[in-house]
């Protein structure tokens, strides 16, 4: 344990040291580093986060400021048609986030093949690149500890871009392979599915629809029990073994123009007998392309048969601004209100039946890319 | 006293649209002379938001754009792509980090953008106008 803390301040210091070589060496407004024919690409966010109530994501009342993460993407064009793709990323876990041989047949065809980003809502693929998020505290349904939307899949993805004339266009992304699983005690199987995206005519607008089926084995169990004579439980493991599957589905509607960011996205999960669910509603205005205020409103149930549990719920309302002081950094604040608090029982840092249920978070952050 | 105002607003308008106007770069969109690809808004747009990577021909397509600061990129971002020069690089960045597309090459001037695309078939880029000579070809003003 102390050698992967080690591990990472080594790493995140070389990475760090790189980004920051890497943006002094940027010649006046060029966009990233080219050595060699790799060219290197970057972001990350410092951030700060305060809860009055339930401790959430390292931070308490005191506040953390533990919450820090970047990447670097290299790409290399080794054929006209054939493209190299590593992401390397640090955080909580530190290696290789995705990385795949993308070839390309024509402008409509692509596939890529290797540990891909699941392409599962508007966010998913970049959702770790708050630069370019309305808000640093992503959308329930994209956090790690909901279990939600997976990050990424070992396999293959298909890119098909159907041109439908003065109808706008629709993107079709089969999927298969193996998905990663954050999660303890799940092994995961066999699986399928893929996201088609309709692009309208009318410039911004993109309606999606995405799902997964999967095989999964869970092999181990966590009951929670109860922690002496108070409100509190404790939660012990225990081996087990049982097959099944895992569904997803997804739909979600985006407009991004004229300064407006709008998006709403559904998203609903069963696994085993359990079913999750997930949504939100969120608007922001761009103001002379620098201040960009938001609002949203988040709903997140990790058991649906339990929904009325506050530990098993979190509705949430959220407003912040965010202020990109040039291309490449970006500065945010935010304020999120919530109601239940299954997100910190999610997380493992309240017990469920232990917690608050009215809370509120404070959170700010630095973002940049290069 | 009207008369006066109306003077003011008239001249304040007027220098208004003058500055507007120096600000706005008259730019034009060049490719190879050998290029006998047809080249229209639509394609460059494409071009420039990572929907298009092949020329009609087959050939891989080498897009260069000018500095952010560049007053002749915003006029092209705004006038054939539509969008501002920040909206576009998020477009871009979306792309980078989700691994789908790498953005045009970023090169120092109207010199180094012609130089480029005069030896090389398959690239394309945008100039001021006043820098157009016939070392490339024009085609979108």
């Amino acid at each position: 344990m102390k050698a992967k803390k080690e591990f990472k301040k080594w790493f995140c210091g070389i990475l760090g040291a790189v980004l920051l070589t890497a943006v002094a060496g940027l010649p006046k407004g060029a966009f990233a580093l080219d050595i060699g024919g790799v060219e290197i690409h970057g972001y990350g966010h410092q951030g700060f986060l305060v809860s009055n109530e339930n401790e959430y994501l390292d931070a308490g009342d005191d506040g953390t400021w533990n919450y820090t993460s970047m990447a670097i993407v290299f790409s290399s064009k080794v054929t006209d048609n054939t493209t190299i793709w590593i992401q390397l990323y640090g955080a909580d876990e530190i290696g290789l986030d995705w990385t795949f041989v993308d070839y390309r047949f024509n402008n409509n065809l692509s596939v890529q093949l290797g540990q891909v980003k699941l392409p599962m809502g508007f966010y998913n693929e970049t959702r770790d690149a708050r630069f370019l998020q309305l808000s640093t505290l992503l959308p329930a349904m994209y956090r790690t500890e909901a279990e939600l939307i997976h990050e990424a899949y070992r396999g293959i993805r298909a890119i098909y871009d159907l041109e439908l004339g003065g109808a706008g266009s629709i993107i079709f992304e089969p999927i298969g392979g193996q998905l990663l699983d954050e999660s303890m005690g799940h092994k995961q199987g066999q699986m399928f599915g893929g996201r088609i995206t309709y692009q309208a005519p009318l410039e911004g607008l993109s309606l999606a629809g995405a799902s997964t089926f999967s095989k999964i084995e869970k092999r181990s169990m966590q009951i929670e029990m109860p922690y002496g004579t108070g409100p509190g439980t404790v939660t012990v493991t225990t081996p087990m073994s049982k097959k099944g599957e895992m569904k997803m589905w997804y739909a979600g509607v985006d407009y991004v123009n004229y300064g407006l960011d709008l998006k709403t996205e559904y998203v609903w999960m069963k696994m085993f007998d359990e079913t999750h669910s997930a949504y939100y509603a969120q608007a922001g205005y761009t103001f002379f392309d620098k201040l960009t205020p938001f609002v949203r409103y988040d709903y997140n149930s990790t058991d649906d048969d339990q929904s009325s549990d506050p530990s098993y719920y979190q509705k949430c309302a959220s407003v912040g601004v965010g202020y990109k002081i040039n291309y490449n950094v970006s500065l945010k604040a935010e304020y999120h209100i919530s109601d239940g608090y299954a997100m910190p029982v999610a997380s493992g840092e309240v017990s469920a039946g232990a917690g608050e249920d009215n809370w509120n978070m404070f959170v700010a952050s630095m973002n940049f890319i290069f | 006293m009207k008369h006066k105002l109306v003077y003011i607003i008239s001249l304040t308008t007027l220098w208004l649209a003058l500055a507007v106007s120096a600000g706005a770069a008259d730019m034009v969109v060049i490719v190879n002379n050998g290029n006998t690809n047809s080249v229209d808004q639509g394609i460059v747009k494409k071009i420039y938001t990572g929907k298009m990577k092949s020329w009609s021909d087959g050939g891989s397509v080498k897009a260069l754009d000018l500095p952010e600061t560049s007053p002749v990129r915003e006029t092209f971002s705004s006038s054939v792509l539509g969008k501002s020069v920040s909206n576009i690089k998020s477009l871009w960045a979306q792309m980078i980090f989700s691994g789908k597309a790498t953005p045009p090459k970023v090169v120092g001037s109207d010199d180094e953008v012609k130089k480029i695309v005069a030896t090389d078939k398959n690239a394309i880029g945008y100039i001021a106008a006043s820098s157009l000579d016939g070392s490339v070809k024009a085609v979108l003003k």
